[in-house]
């Protein structure tokens, strides 16, 4: 049998992409040159987002699980798997209500072949984060059961009205699952409540988690099973999920699942003297006052105890609007275009020269998302290093710091914001109008 | 997450590390220089001395610790530009002559010993601490150049004279360059500790909304405290960005005596900030305008797809913003009112109650 390839090693070694291999030293044998191209590549790969703007489930409802049996207790991830896990779901909360400051999450565990609940479904990121930070005192045990953490989940969602999405993410580290039942009728009927489950798992591709996701949302596995590489991979996977989901063809056609709903703006008050508060009975200077009962809550946003008005403010509103606008992708410039303008628009770093003759490494980029422009995938592959990417529409060059920092924090053009009427929409009313109109063409 | 949008109305220090007080800071001003908006002031009070003020109090910021930083950037009304430090200048080494030209007021006023006259020694000159002069003598001339170029039809927004400014460019742009000097990789945590003052005098920025929200969440993440001075009339949105990154708000009553304020409120840094009774704001508007009628409404609707802002239900059923269709029993629940029932409605059900029940006042209950 010839077991030889081509590259002179054996063939199942052929896959292997070895990061020593990629490197090569410049001219003057130094390594300094490919290092900083390495890195940049490396952010590069981070720079590509999805930018169509697609209507997405704004309010979401998302159950956590957690795999807490013994398989958690593996030593591959660094101190243990469980002790990990419990750090990113820690995060994964802390971004979570960031990004979605009027959705509500809870967390189960799955244990001893039983789920337990570890915390309600609420908005409030401290209580999730409590109940995580006492998990961290208790050992793994036990198998896991998928199907009665599914099954919990799927109670835990069912009052949800139609206009929430219903979500349910899964920290898997385990090979088995000891179910009661026949966890395919499970999923059957998670698939018509319309609950969308994503898995992360922690050891190797498990057939049922790859069945479960592919049937609860509509056939597409590959972006929400996962199978983690190294620690950065895991932390990137079980992120992701901090974006709202897109609104699927069928629901939104079906025109159930979008409506109005009624909200409450209450206005602060500063007292000189404290009282209780309606919400946790604490004594407290100041708070907010529902507009309809006029009782007090101490903190936003919250359903009023008295009226169940849902009680937010305007700014939590303009936290996910940029989930709804997104920020362009910028295009990287190549020398002959980027001789002109000497540093960064927005934070003034001076940018590299061109040099005379360009000596370049070829620097592969495995793994680019499947979002990757054309232009973009070209100029990664190149491994292109001017330095400048350029907002396609105010024509500015930036370096990748601003770029990465504009995409992943700012979600605004600098840009576009500095010029008159650059960004003729930056109206929001208007932005969204057209961003919409682009969503409504697009799932039509 | 609640003392971020304003429920903890004293902002939340909870940095207190001594290791961090000795952190130098960098200071980003952002100065509005929207002409028309510095035109019609009153109590008056013009751009020469505010800028006066501004230099006073950035050099004084500078004083405080030897590794202190400062940029200044207009946001003009068709453009932004950075007036310290400029692009391309290098400011490690000082130029021996003074680069300022000669013949505006402006710079008369304010530099006097910023005058060459081919003599780059004059007894002022030499004594003042080089790093002041770099900056003063860098935003004086970088403003002349700005106002100079300025024309009229920079100033019109669809033939209407405004006082607009593009504030949200600036904001945006000072947190990049503060990204960058900041979140530059260092090993022992960050090198500077920023903060943002802006000084404005437009009034209108409703149309920035969306841009101004996003650079404040950034802010907040980055830990960058908005500080705001705001001369004329109060604006929603810096409110609202001051409250949110625990900065400072304050409205100039006296803007003559503009110094005093910045001197007073705004040149302690984000460590000392704990320590002292700063102004702070006592009620910000944190209602939502509907985007129907531009009423502001304390109870509103809200569409889950767009996330706009209803102060009524829409009369046709569907979303202004992104045309979706609500759904029309939702909708219903959503119009229907209390029920009074009149005494003509219960004779149908109890025929034989009538007249005793029309004796009585008018028998009010709540409808099913």
């Amino acid at each position: 049998m010839e077991l030889r390839s081509t590259a002179g090693g054996y063939i199942w070694e052929d896959s292997i992409q070895r990061s020593w291999d990629v490197v090569q030293e410049d001219a003057g044998g130094s390594l300094a040159g490919v290092v900083a191209e390495l890195v940049q590549a490396g952010k590069r790969k981070r720079l590509h987002y999805d930018t169509t703007p697609l209507q997405r489930g704004i309010i979401r409802h998302l159950i956590l699980v957690l795999d807490l049996s013994m398989s958690m207790s593996e030593k591959d991830l660094r101190p243990t798997r469980y002790q990990l896990s419990i750090s990113y779901a820690i995060q994964f909360v802390t971004d979570y209500f960031e990004q979605n400051p009027i959705s509500q999450l809870g967390i189960i565990g799955m244990r001893d072949g039983l789920a337990n609940l570890v915390s309600q479904l609420g908005g409030n990121p401290t209580e999730h984060i409590g109940a995580l930070q006492a998990l961290r005192k208790q050992e793994p045990s036990g198998d896991p059961s998928l199907q009665n953490a599914l099954e919990m989940a799927r109670g835990a969602l069912y009052h949800v009205p139609s206009h929430g999405t219903k979500e349910v993410v899964i920290i898997f580290g385990s090979l088995l699952s000891c179910d009661p039942g026949d966890i395919h009728k499970t999923v059957g009927t998670l698939k018509a409540e319309h609950v969308r489950v994503r898995i992360v798992g922690l050891a190797a591709e498990v057939a049922i988690c790859k069945e479960i996701c592919r049937r609860t949302n509509q056939g597409d596995s590959t972006s929400t099973y996962g199978v983690i590489l190294n620690e950065q991979h895991f932390r990137e996977l079980l992120l992701a999920s901090c974006t709202p989901p897109a609104s699927t063809k069928q629901k939104s056609s079906a025109s159930l699942g979008s409506d109005l709903m009624r909200m409450g703006f209450p206005s602060r008050i500063v007292e000189t003297s404290p009282s209780f508060c309606a919400c946790h009975s604490r004594l407290i200077k100041g708070g907010y006052i529902c507009p309809r009962c006029k009782v007090k809550v101490c903190s936003l946003p919250t359903e009023c105890p008295a009226c169940g008005l849902t009680l937010i403010l305007s700014t939590h509103l303009a936290r996910s609007y940029h989930h709804l606008m997104p920020l362009r992708n910028w295009d990287e410039v190549d020398w002959n275009d980027a001789k002109k303008v000497s540093s960064c628009f927005s934070c003034l770093l001076p940018f590299p020269t061109a040099p005379s003759s360009v000596p370049r490494f070829r620097v592969s980029v495995s793994g680019s998302t499947t979002n990757v422009t054309a232009t973009a995938a070209s100029a990664i592959a190149t491994g292109g290093a001017s330095g400048r990417f350029r907002c396609p529409s105010c024509r500015q060059l930036f370096c990748i710091d601003c770029d990465l920092f504009a995409h992943e924090v700012m979600h605004n053009c600098p840009g576009c914001e500095a010029a008159a009427g650059g960004r003729k929409l930056s109206n929001g009313q208007a932005a969204t109008e057209v961003s919409m109109a682009t969503t409504n063409a697009y799932l039509s | 997450m609640n003392a971020v949008d304003g429920s903890s109305h004293v902002p939340q220090v909870g940095f207190a590390s001594e290791l961090e007080q000795e952190l130098p800071s960098l200071l980003v001003l952002i100065l509005d220089t929207s002409p028309l908006g510095w035109g019609t002031q009153s109590p008056p009070i013009s751009l020469h001395e505010a800028v006066a003020s501004l230099l006073i109090f950035i050099n004084s910021h500078l004083a405080l610790n030897h590794s202190n930083e400062a940029a200044v950037i207009a946001s003009h009304t068709n453009c932004i530009k950075y007036l310290y430090p400029v692009p391309g200048e290098d400011y490690s080494i000082l130029a021996p002559k003074s680069t300022v030209t000669s013949g505006t007021e402006s710079s008369e006023e304010m530099i006097p010993n910023g005058q060459s006259n081919g003599d780059n020694g004059t007894p002022n000159d030499a004594s003042m601490y080089r790093q002041f002069r770099v900056v003063n003598e860098s935003v004086m001339k970088q403003l002349e150049l700005l106002l100079s170029g300025t024309s009229t039809s920079d100033i019109e927004h669809n033939g209407k004279i405004s006082d607009t400014t593009l504030i949200s460019g600036a904001l945006s742009t000072s947190l990049a360059y503060i990204n960058r000097l900041v979140g530059g990789v260092n090993d022992n945590g960050p090198k500077l500790r920023a903060r943002i003052l802006v000084v404005s005098v437009c009034s209108d920025l409703a149309s920035q909304y969306v841009p101004i929200m996003n650079c404040i969440f950034a802010a907040q993440k980055m830990k960058v405290p908005i500080d705001i001075c705001k001369i004329g009339n109060n604006t929603v949105f810096l409110q609202q960005a001051a409250d949110t990154t625990g900065g400072v708000y304050m409205h100039l009553e006296h803007p003559r005596g503009m110094i005093q304020y910045l001197m007073t409120a705004f040149l302690p840094d984000r460590a000392l900030r704990k320590h002292l009774v700063l102004p702070t704001q006592s009620s910000i508007d944190f209602r939502a305008a509907c985007f129907c009628h531009k009423r502001i409404v304390d109870i509103g609707y809200v569409c889950n797809i767009c996330l706009s802002i209803y102060c009524q239900p829409p009369a046709d059923g569907s979303c202004a913003i992104c045309d979706t269709i609500f759904d029309p029993k939702e909708l219903a629940d959503l119009l229907k009112k209390p029920v009074v029932v009149t005494t003509t409605v219960p004779k149908t059900k109890t025929k034989k109650k009538k007249k005793k029940d029309s004796d009585a006042t008018p028998n009010f209950t709540p409808g099913p």
